[in-house]
This record gives C-alpha cells, sequence and structure tokens, in this order.
C-alpha cells in the first residue's frame, strides 16, 4: 500500500465532472492527470471512493517510476470512454484477450520495460493492459529453450537437481 | 531483479500452448506452483497431450474442471478399452451403402436407392460422453444426384456436386453446393449462398475428392483430360488446377494440410530400364490463400517408396477429425493437424509363395517438414526413401492377407486392428496409438514405474520387416500397443462372418452387420466413451 499524503486543495483543483487526480511515481515526480483517464484502474476507482468518502483528497503514490506511469497513463488516455470487457467487474471472466492493434504498437518496446508495465498494470488493476502484455511476454517466450525462457523473464534456476529432472506429478497424467 | 506477480505470470503462460507451459515450468519453482495450482493450465496440458484444441466455447459448454474431469475418463478409456457404453442402432436396416463420411461423432450414411436426381442421406450421431452428444439421426434430401459428399471437420459443413445423370454425355459445367447439417441451408460462410459455379464450359464433372479447411478438392474431366481443381470453398475462388496425365482411373488424392496435395503413388510409378515399377507418392504444393509463405505457385516432391512397395501398392491417408458437438455448442476437437499416412500393399513377401500385406506408418509432419526445409523452387524433386523414410516412418509385415488386416480402421493418429478368430465368442482389438505426445506420456508413465502400457518402439505385429535393400527400413515409430478382448455383442458377427463394416471415430468403435442383401447395412453396435 502506498502511503497517503495529504495534499493541499488547491493543487488539485476538482471542478466539473471530470477532477483532477495527482499521482506520485517513485522518483518522485508529480503526475497531475484527470480522474476520468484513470477511472479504468480498479485500485485507483477504489481510491477515489475512499476520497468520497472521507471527503478528504490525496496524492497517490505509486511504486513504479514516472518512466512506466506515463507509459501506463499513455494507454488509460487512448482508451478513454472505450467499453473494454475485461475491465468490466460485472462482466463474465473473459478467455484470453482479444488482440489490438494498437496495443501491439504500444507495448513494441523492450524486455525489461514489458515487465514493468505487466507489474503496473497489475498493481493498478488495469486488466486489459495485463492481458495485452501477457499476450506480448508470451509472443516472447514462445518457442524458446527454457533457459532463454528464463533469462526474458527474468527469474532463476532454483530447483534442487532432483527436483529438475523430475516430470511434475501431475503431467504426467 | 523484477519480480512478476503470480496472476502476471498465469496470464502469460494462458497465452501459451501447451508446449510452452511445459517448457515453461522448467525455468522455475515459482513458475512450476503457478502452473500446478491452475485448473485452467492443468486442462490445457491435457487437452494438448490428447491431440486436442478446445472448440467454440459456448453458454452450454461445461466449466474447465468438468472438461477436465471427461478428458481423463476419455484417455483412461482408450488406454484400457473400458468399453463403457453401447448402443444398439437396429433402426438403421434396410437400403444403406457404405458411409460416405465417418467424422467426429458423426456418420453419413448414403441410400442405395439414388434416382432422378434425388439422393437421400442420414445422418447418424453416435453418443458420446467426452463431448456430453446423445445418440440421434435425421435424414436429409438433396435434390441431385450427389453421389460423392463430403463433411469437413466441423460436422456442421457438407458439400457435393451437381453432377450430370451417369452415363449423360452432358459437358454442363458442375455446380457445387455448400450446405450445413443442422439447418439444411447454405452455409452461411460459404461462398454466392452456398453455390459455387465453375462456368467455364465444357468441363464434365466426375467427383468431388476431398475437403479440408476452406478448400474443396475435386477431378473434373476437361478436353478429355482429368483435371485436378483446388477450390476456396468460402470465396470461391479456384486456387489450382493441374492437369492430370490421361489415364483411365482417377488417381486419389487428398489434401496434406491447406498448402499440398497428396497423389497416391501407383498411378504415378515410373519404371525403370528392366520394366520394374517405381514407386512414389507424389505431393503438389499449391498456392494457398491461408498460407503466406512464398513458396513458388507450384512445387512438385516425389517420395520414393521402398522397393518392396512395387506391386499392387494401395494407399489411403486418413484425417484426424476437428470434432465439435453437433449441438453447436462444441468444444474438444481433436487435433486436425495430427495425421497418420497409412500405405498398405500386397505381394509375395520375401520369396515365399503366398501373398502377404504390409504397411508403413508414416505422420504426416514428416512429410510436411522435409517439404518446409528442401523447397522445390517452383520444379520437381525426388526425395529418396532413404533420405526421408528411415527417419520418421517404418515399414511392418502384416502377415498373410486374411488374417491380421481384416477390419483394419484409422482415425487420426490411432489405428485399430481386429484380429479375427474361429473361435466363436473370441476376439480382440489392437490398438495402435502413435500420436506423438501421447506416447511421450506413456513413455513419462513408464518412467514412474506404471507398467500398464505396452509401448513398442520397433516391434509391432508380427514380424519385423527386414527385406533386401531396406534395411534402413528398421527405424522407430514408437506407439503404445492396447490389446484387449472385444465385448461379447461385438465379437459375434466378426467371427460368424456377418461384419458389414467397422468404423473409428475419436471417441470408440463402431461395429455394423450385414444386412438381408449383401451390400446392405443391418443392426449397428457403438463402442463409445
Amino acid at each position: 500500500m502506498p502511503t497517503i499524503v495529504s495534499v493541499d486543495d488547491s493543487t488539485v483543483p476538482g471542478e466539473g465532472s471530470s477532477r483532477l487526480l495527482l499521482l506520485v511515481s517513485s522518483d518522485n515526480k508529480h503526475i497531475v492527470v484527470e480522474e476520468d483517464i484513470m477511472s479504468r484502474s480498479r485500485f485507483i476507482s477504489k481510491q477515489v471512493e475512499g476520497f468520497e468518502a472521507t471527503s478528504q483528497r490525496h496524492a497517490i503514490l505509486l511504486p513504479f517510476s514516472s518512466f512506466v506511469l506515463n507509459k501506463v497513463i499513455e494507454y488509460c488516455s487512448h482508451y478513454r470512454g472505450y467499453y473494454l470487457l475485461e475491465d468490466d467487474p460485472d462482466a463474465a471472466p473473459p478467455g484470453r484477450s482479444p488482440v489490438r492493434e494498437w496495443d501491439q504498437e504500444f507495448l513494441d518496446v523492450d524486455r525489461n520495460m514489458l515487465l514493468r508495465i505487466i507489474k503496473a498494470a497489475h498493481y493498478l488493476e488495469i486488466k486489459s493492459l495485463v492481458g495485452s502484455c501477457a499476450r506480448a511476454i508470451a509472443d516472447m517466450i514462445r518457442g524458446k529453450t527454457t533457459e532463454e525462457m528464463r533469462e526474458i523473464l527474468g527469474v532463476e534456476n532454483d530447483f534442487t537437481p532432483e527436483e529438475e529432472h523430475s516430470p511434475s506429478s501431475k503431467c504426467t497424467g | 531483479m523484477l519480480v512478476l506477480p503470480d496472476d502476471a505470470l498465469l496470464e502469460i503462460l494462458e497465452n501459451l500452448d501447451y508446449t510452452g507451459v511445459l517448457a515453461c515450468q522448467e525455468t522455475c519453482r515459482r513458475v512450476r506452483r503457478v502452473v500446478l495450482d491452475s485448473v485452467s493450465l492443468e486442462y490445457k496440458i491435457e487437452l494438448g497431450a490428447c491431440g486436442m484444441v478446445d472448440g467454440t466455447v459456448g453458454k452450454d459448454t461445461p466449466n474447465v474442471a468438468e472438461r477436465l474431469r471427461r478428458l481423463r475418463l476419455h484417455a483412461a478409456a482408450w488406454r484400457s478399452l473400458a468399453w463403457t457404453e453401447c448402443t444398439h442402432f437396429p433402426h438403421l436396416r434396410g437400403d444403406r451403402l457404405h458411409p460416405s463420411a465417418v467424422i467426429g461423432s458423426t456418420i453419413l450414411f448414403p441410400s442405395m436407392n439414388m434416382r432422378r436426381y434425388t439422393s437421400t442421406f442420414l445422418i447418424q450421431h453416435i453418443p458420446s460422453m467426452l463431448r456430453g452428444v446423445e445418440e440421434k439421426h435425421s435424414e436429409f434430401k438433396i435434390e441431385a444426384d450427389a453421389r460423392e459428399i463430403h463433411v469437413d471437420c466441423s460436422q456442421d459443413f457438407y458439400a457435393f456436386a451437381e453432377s450430370p445423370r451417369l452415363f449423360q454425355v452432358d459437358r454442363s459445367p458442375p455446380r457445387y453446393h455448400m450446405r450445413s447439417i443442422s439447418s439444411g441451408d447454405p452455409h452461411p460462410v460459404a461462398c454466392s449462398l452456398g453455390i459455387l459455379d465453375l462456368s467455364t464450359a465444357p468441363w464434365q464433372h466426375r467427383a468431388a475428392r476431398d475437403v479440408f479447411a476452406d478448400y474443396l478438392l475435386d477431378v473434373i474431366f476437361k478436353n478429355d483430360l482429368w483435371t485436378y481443381v483446388v477450390m476456396n470453398w468460402k470465396t470461391g475462388i479456384v486456387e489450382w488446377t493441374m492437369a492430370g496425365p490421361p489415364r483411365s482411373v482417377v488417381m486419389p488424392c487428398h489434401f496434406l494440410d491447406d498448402n499440398h496435395v497428396i497423389f497416391d503413388a501407383p498411378a504415378y510409378s515410373d519404371r525403370d530400364a528392366e520394366g520394374r515399377r517405381l514407386p512414389y507418392i507424389r505431393v503438389y504444393q499449391f498456392k494457398s490463400a491461408l498460407h503466406t509463405t512464398n513458396a513458388p505457385a507450384t512445387s512438385s516432391y516425389s517420395f520414393a517408396l521402398p522397393e518392396l512397395a512395387q506391386d499392387d501398392l494401395r494407399m489411403s491417408s486418413r484425417i484426424a477429425s476437428t470434432v465439435t458437438s453437433p449441438t453447436g455448442a462444441g468444444y474438444f476437437h481433436s487435433d486436425p493437424r495430427d495425421r497418420l499416412l497409412f500405405i498398405q500393399s500386397e505381394r509375395k513377401y520375401d520369396g515365399s509363395a503366398s501373398m502377404g500385406t504390409f504397411s508403413i506408418d508414416i505422420p504426416l509432419e514428416t512429410f510436411i517438414s522435409y517439404i518446409k526445409s528442401h523447397p522445390a523452387n517452383g520444379g520437381s524433386v525426388v526425395v529418396p526413401w532413404d533420405e526421408w523414410g528411415p527417419s520418421g516412418s517404418r515399414a511392418v509385415w502384416l502377415g498373410p492377407r486374411s488374417a491380421a488386416t481384416d477390419g483394419l480402421v484409422i482415425n487420426g493418429m490411432r489405428r485399430v486392428t481386429l484380429k479375427s478368430t474361429a473361435v466363436l465368442g473370441q476376439g480382440t482389438v489392437m490398438v495402435l496409438d502413435y500420436h506423438p505426445r501421447r506416447v511421450a506420456r506413456a513413455l513419462a508413465r513408464q518412467r514412474n514405474g506404471d507398467t500398464s502400457d505396452t509401448i513398442l518402439l520397433g516391434g509391432e505385429i508380427g514380424e519385423e520387416f527386414t527385406a533386401e535393400g531396406c534395411g534402413a527400413v528398421r527405424t522407430t515409430l514408437p506407439c503404445i500397443v492396447t490389446e484387449v478382448l472385444l465385448p461379447k455383442e461385438a465379437i459375434y458377427f466378426i467371427a460368424a462372418g456377418v461384419m458389414f463394416g467397422v468404423w473409428l471415430s475419436e471417441d470408440g468403435i463402431v461395429f455394423a452387420q450385414r444386412g438381408a442383401g449383401a451390400r446392405q447395412l443391418g443392426d449397428m453396435w457403438a463402442y463409445t466413451f
């Protein structure tokens, strides 16, 4: 959970239907964004609900860099006002997320950035972005060797020698 | 180091296919735990290992856990051949001929009385526990003389050509009809409301040959030549034509995949200086709209067969069906790419006087991967047997014709051989499963101490085939062998010689008894699970 800092109301002028939010990234950059844009994030929505309840608006501290945050905001701005089935909490859980051309171009970034975006999207609970990132990462690791997969996913081989060669019990059917 | 949350890992894994998931779970403990904790990934692995893919998920489709349960029961039933269900179909008696199509849980019987441009077909759906399909049957009538009818792997598409009456010298072009089984109407995605009109006369139609994915393969008589035509039935575009040699018989041909057509060997056999036949299987690559490769419009490959295949070679290749539930809410498709090419030949074996039969089983993947790695650049390539054969195929001596080859049926990568016996009340059925993934699983089970499977890597039915000049044939194509006693109801008419036919589907075996006339169908029994 991020620390919630109380801010002066004047920094977040809440006029009209779309109010402004102050997001603070881990590298201490302050980013002001319209609440409407970020409503795709379940995490932000819950925060905003909290503000309504307590009538106090705060800056929201986020545990990732402004570089990543800006990317996520770019995504949310693009889909502002769009209905995406995966992001609808009332909809039936969808299967694999659909391929969206814009997302593919948007996620044409390096491996590290992609992992950061999916982590941020997961933190912010933006299901559609998690789905698109997962698809892009899966495309990267498809057909790769186990060693190459480790490198892409950024994991280390922590198996004991016995475990490594024992086929996992459930999968031998 | 960046640590992804479990949910995100799961999302990534959901996007991979079954082999990808298996490879990925070897990366680290956490990924393996995520895989083992997820029912949907478990289902994906199980489905992949059975050689199946999921179909269209509708609102009636059971949830993943239930599908997984049924799939496990189904896989276990094929291994133990526990005949869990026997359905008797007495109502099928009558003027039925051998089925035109056996695909998934659907069997299509034509009627013997085809006259005056009217053909009647009976569709029999055999019950399937896997798919949750009940037994049902229906009839449909076609206002045309349609002897050849083809059902595609969705089980809801059939195609036939409206041909002129037999012996009628009519040069009118053939019209193809593509219809939906469930509604009887023109198929919704077929071109021009389900009718494909080849107006470039003079073409005299003879017989449709095969249907695969978006394509129809047909043989047409044009300018006194047999012409082989591949048409896209969705767009109505003729993708490929080839004028065949002017022979009196039409060459059997099938789709290998949606980019290649395979022809039977003997029709193309060349002869050497001493007049002996040099048998080939010939494969043509056609330019397919479904493939985006820059392959030239037409390449051909001639796959040489071992010398022993010289005499009277018969070939049949079977295509594993993509199986959907006929009710529409489909699930459990079998993978249409998992196929086995089966070549059978009869000849005098090894100098002895008796006629015998041998077979060559080749995973079609072997063909296709060879073709993909050796582009012919628009020309023609001859592949000697030594080069392509030994790596992925083997010839097997099946013994005298009358014994082991009775009631031989193939579906996908499974082959079933019925062993007839003189003793009434005893009979066995042998199932050979060449599916690489299923074999890999059986091997894994064996490593864990489970000895319920018989896995053969070298030997098979009868003796090993080691004819001269074919030493290289002794290669390994592993398969799982299951042999069990037949249920009592089934063996009676096998042993008594009143068998009309036996058909194999993904979900079981169907036996039929001969009816009143020699060519007529009698009672039918289906053993399914």
